[in-house]
C-alpha cells in the first residue's frame, strides 16, 4: 500500500508544471531533473526511435538529448510547451549525431546522387503520391508503424520524418540537411511510396495472421 | 482533404505524440551514464552491448567502412603503404640500436624467448622457492612447474612476490648459464608472470635486463588472469584465430609490463605508442574486438577469478565496473587498445620488436584513413615492412599483407 501510494506521489510529481520543473532542473535540483526524464522519456524515446535505425542507436540519442536538454534548460523561455522545445532540441540533436557520423548512410550529402528527379520544377510530388489507407492506420500500433519507418533507407526515413511527422517546409528541411530542395523532394516522394508499401504489406499479412488464428 | 492525404495526416497523428513503453534506459542508467564522459566503461558497455546484438556484416561495416567511402584507387595507396613501411623499415633496421632501445642484450637472447609462446618446454618454467633459502636446499620448494602439456592452476598467493626468487628445474638460478649475472636476490629474479587458463604461472623472463622486479611491483595486475582458453597450439595457427590472438594481445600483459620496465627509452617509446593509440576511438576497437572474438575463438575476460565477459555465449556478468574489452591495472583503465600494440610484440624475436614499432601506425592509418582506404594502406605498410624484416624478403612482402587480408575476412566469414 505504502509503496503504491509511493508511486503514485512518484507519478503525480512534485513540480506543479513544467515551468516549475525546468526552473527546478536549471538550478541542479536532481529530483527536478529525474521527474522530467521519467515524464518525457518514453516520448522522447519513440521520436529517438523514429530516426534510428535500431533500439541501441535510439538509445544513443535518448541520452545524447536528455544531456542537451537539461544543459539548455535553462534556455527555454516558458513560450509553447516544454515538450515541443525538447522535440526541436532532440531533433537537432539527432541530426548533429547523423551529421557527424561518418558512417556511409548518415551522409546527407551523398542523397544529391541519388535523386535523379532533382529539380526545381518540382510538381509537389508530396500530392502525387498515394497515401495509406487511414483505417489501416487506425489499425495498426504505434510501435508497427515505427518498425516499418526504421526500415527506410536512412535518407528517406529523415526526411520523412521531419516533412510529415515534424511538418517543417522542404526548405527547412534542405538548410537542416545540407541537401537541395529538389532532393528532399525526391526523398520524401521515395520514402512515401515504400512506406504505403509496407503499411499495406503488414497489414495485409497482420490480417491473414490474425484470421488464420 | 483528399484521403491519401488522410492517411498521412492519420500518420501523423498517430506518431506525434507517441510514446513507447520500456525497455530504454532508465532514469538511474541515464543517470549514471551522464555522470561519467563517453569514455567511460558504462558509456563503452553500453555500446558494447549494443553491437552485441547487430549482425555481423554491420559490425564489419561499422570498423572498415565507417567513414567515407575510399575515393581513391586501392594501389596507389597500397604503394603508398609499401614505401612508407620500407622507409620505416629502414630507419628501424640496424638491429644494434633496436635492441638499445629496448635495453636487453641480445646476445643472450633467442628469437624463442622472445617469443614465448605456450610451446615453451617445461624447463623454462620455473620453481619458487623461498628469497633466503640456499639453492641446494630444496626443502622449501613452494611450487614446481611440472608436466609441459599440462598447465595447472597455480593458487599461490602473488602479492607479495618479493618474498620469492627463483630457481630453474635443475636447481640453478635463471641467469647463472646464460652469462648474465644473478646475485639471487629478488632484484634479479627474472620472473614473468604468465597468465594461462586460470592459473598464474611463474616463468624465467625471457628478457633479463628489462628489470621485471619493477614490472611486477608496477605493471603486472596481481590477481587479474586474462584468457583466451581456446589459444592454444592447435587453434592458434588458423588465420582468424591468430588475428583474434593478436587483438586479444592483453594475454601477455605482462610481458608488455616487462617491455615498459625502468628504461628512460622503453618509457618513450611506450609513451610514442600509447600516444598515438589513445587516438583510435575506444568503442570502434570494441568492436572490432567483438567482432573477432565473436566470430573466431572463445576469449574470456576475468578478474580475480570472476568472469567478466566470454566470448563463447556472450555472458557478460559485469559491464559496469569494467568493460569486456579492457580491464583495471592498478585503478587504471588498461584499454584494449595496449592489447592491439602489444600482440605485435608477439612476432619472433627481431620482427616481433620491429613490429611494435609499426603497428601503432598501421592503426593510426586505420584511423586517420578510416575505411577500406586505410585498410589498403595499411596492407601497403605491411608489405614495406615485412619486406625488410621477414628473413624471406620479397615473398613475404607479398605473404603478410594477404594474410593480413585473409585472415580479416575469415575472421569476419567465421
Amino acid at each position: 500500500m505504502w509503496q503504491l501510494l509511493k508511486n503514485l506521489a512518484k507519478r503525480k510529481g512534485k513540480f506543479k508544471n513544467d515551468k516549475e520543473l525546468a526552473k527546478a532542473c536549471a538550478s541542479g535540483n536532481q529530483e527536478a531533473k529525474e521527474e522530467l526524464y521519467n515524464k518525457y522519456a518514453s516520448k522522447m524515446f519513440a521520436l529517438c526511435l523514429r530516426y534510428a535505425r535500431e533500439h541501441a542507436e535510439a538509445e544513443d540519442f535518448l541520452h545524447e538529448g536528455f544531456i542537451k536538454v537539461l544543459a539548455t534548460i535553462h534556455k527555454w523561455e516558458g513560450k509553447g510547451s516544454l515538450e515541443s522545445w525538447m522535440r526541436r532540441v532532440f531533433i537537432n540533436v539527432i541530426l548533429e549525431k547523423l551529421r557527424s557520423n561518418k558512417h556511409q548512410v548518415y551522409n546527407f550529402s551523398s542523397l544529391q546522387l541519388e535523386g535523379p528527379d532533382e529539380d526545381d520544377n518540382w510538381n509537389s510530388p508530396e500530392l502525387n503520391v498515394p497515401a495509406p489507407d487511414p483505417d489501416i492506420i487506425s489499425q495498426l500500433s504505434e510501435k508497427e508503424i515505427i518498425n516499418l519507418i526504421q526500415r527506410l533507407p536512412e535518407g528517406y526515413r529523415t526526411v520523412f520524418n521531419l516533412y510529415v511527422i515534424e511538418g517543417f517546409s522542404h526548405k527547412e528541411i534542405a538548410q537542416m540537411l545540407g541537401i537541395s530542395e529538389g532532393t528532399a523532394k525526391s526523398q520524401l516522394s521515395r520514402a512515401k511510396n515504400l512506406l504505403r508499401k509496407w503499411i499495406e504489406e503488414h497489414f495485409y499479412f497482420k490480417k491473414k495472421a490474425t484470421k488464420n488464428a | 482533404m483528399r484521403r491519401e492525404q488522410k492517411g498521412w495526416e492519420a500518420l501523423r497523428n498517430k506518431l506525434q505524440n507517441a510514446s513507447v513503453p520500456p525497455p530504454y534506459p532508465s532514469w538511474k542508467q541515464f543517470h549514471q551514464n551522464m555522470q561519467n564522459n563517453k569514455d567511460s566503461w558504462q558509456y563503452i558497455g553500453r555500446k558494447m552491448r549494443a553491437y552485441e546484438h547487430m549482425p555481423p556484416n554491420y559490425i564489419k561495416q561499422r570498423i572498415f567502412h565507417g567513414g567515407t567511402i575510399a575515393k581513391y584507387s586501392p594501389l596507389p595507396v597500397m604503394l603508398i603503404g609499401f614505401f612508407i613501411g620500407l622507409l620505416s623499415g629502414l630507419l628501424m633496421t640496424n638491429r644494434d640500436n633496436l635492441y638499445s632501445l629496448l635495453s636487453y642484450n641480445p646476445d643472450h637472447i633467442t628469437n624463442n624467448d622472445l617469443d614465448a609462446n605456450y610451446s615453451q618446454p617445461a624447463s623454462q618454467y620455473v620453481r619458487l622457492v623461498k628469497n633466503d633459502v640456499a639453492s641446494s636446499d630444496k626443502s622449501d620448494v613452494i611450487h614446481q612447474q611440472s608436466a609441459p602439456s599440462t598447465f595447472e592452476p597455480f593458487s599461490q598467493d602473488v602479492n607479495n612476490l618479493d618474498n620469492y626468487s627463483t630457481l630453474l628445474a635443475d636447481g640453478s638460478y635463471p641467469n647463472s648459464g646464460g652469462g648474465i649475472q644473478s646475485d639471487n636476490t629478488h632484484s634479479q629474479h627474472d620472473v614473468l608472470i604468465e597468465q594461462k587458463h586460470l592459473g598464474v604461472y611463474y616463468k624465467l623472463s625471457p628478457l633479463p635486463t628489462l628489470s621485471p622486479r619493477l614490472a611486477l611491483e608496477d605493471k603486472v595486475p596481481e590477481r587479474i588472469n586474462i584468457t583466451g582458453t581456446e589459444r592454444n597450439e592447435e587453434t592458434r595457427n588458423i588465420p582468424s584465430i591468430r588475428l583474434i590472438g593478436e587483438v586479444h594481445g592483453g594475454v601477455n600483459i605482462s610481458r608488455l609490463a616487462a617491455l615498459s620496465g625502468n628504461s628512460f627509452s622503453n618509457k618513450v617509446l611506450l609513451g610514442f605508442q600509447t600516444a598515438i593509440l589513445v587516438g583510435f576511438p575506444v568503442y570502434r576497437t570494441n568492436v572490432l574486438y567483438l567482432a573477432l572474438s565473436k566470430f573466431s575463438t572463445r576469449v574470456s575476460i576475468s578478474v580475480e577469478g570472476r568472469e567478466y565477459y566470454n566470448s563463447i555465449n556472450g555472458t557478460s556478468l559485469e559491464i559496469g565496473g569494467i568493460s569486456r574489452t579492457g580491464l583495471i591495472l592498478n585503478g587504471k583503465p588498461f584499454y584494449m587498445r595496449y592489447g592491439l600494440m602489444w600482440t605485435q610484440f608477439h612476432g619472433k624475436g627481431t620482427e616481433g620488436i620491429v613490429r611494435a614499432g609499426y603497428a601503432p601506425g598501421a592503426v593510426l592509418a586505420m584511423r586517420r584513413f578510416n575505411g577500406s582506404l586505410g585498410k589498403r594502406f595499411v596492407w601497403g605498410w605491411e608489405s614495406g615492412m615485412s619486406m625488410l624484416f621477414r628473413d624471406v624478403g620479397l615473398l613475404n612482402g607479398i605473404q603478410v599483407p594477404i594474410h593480413f587480408y585473409v585472415s580479416t575476412i575469415i575472421s569476419f566469414k567465421m
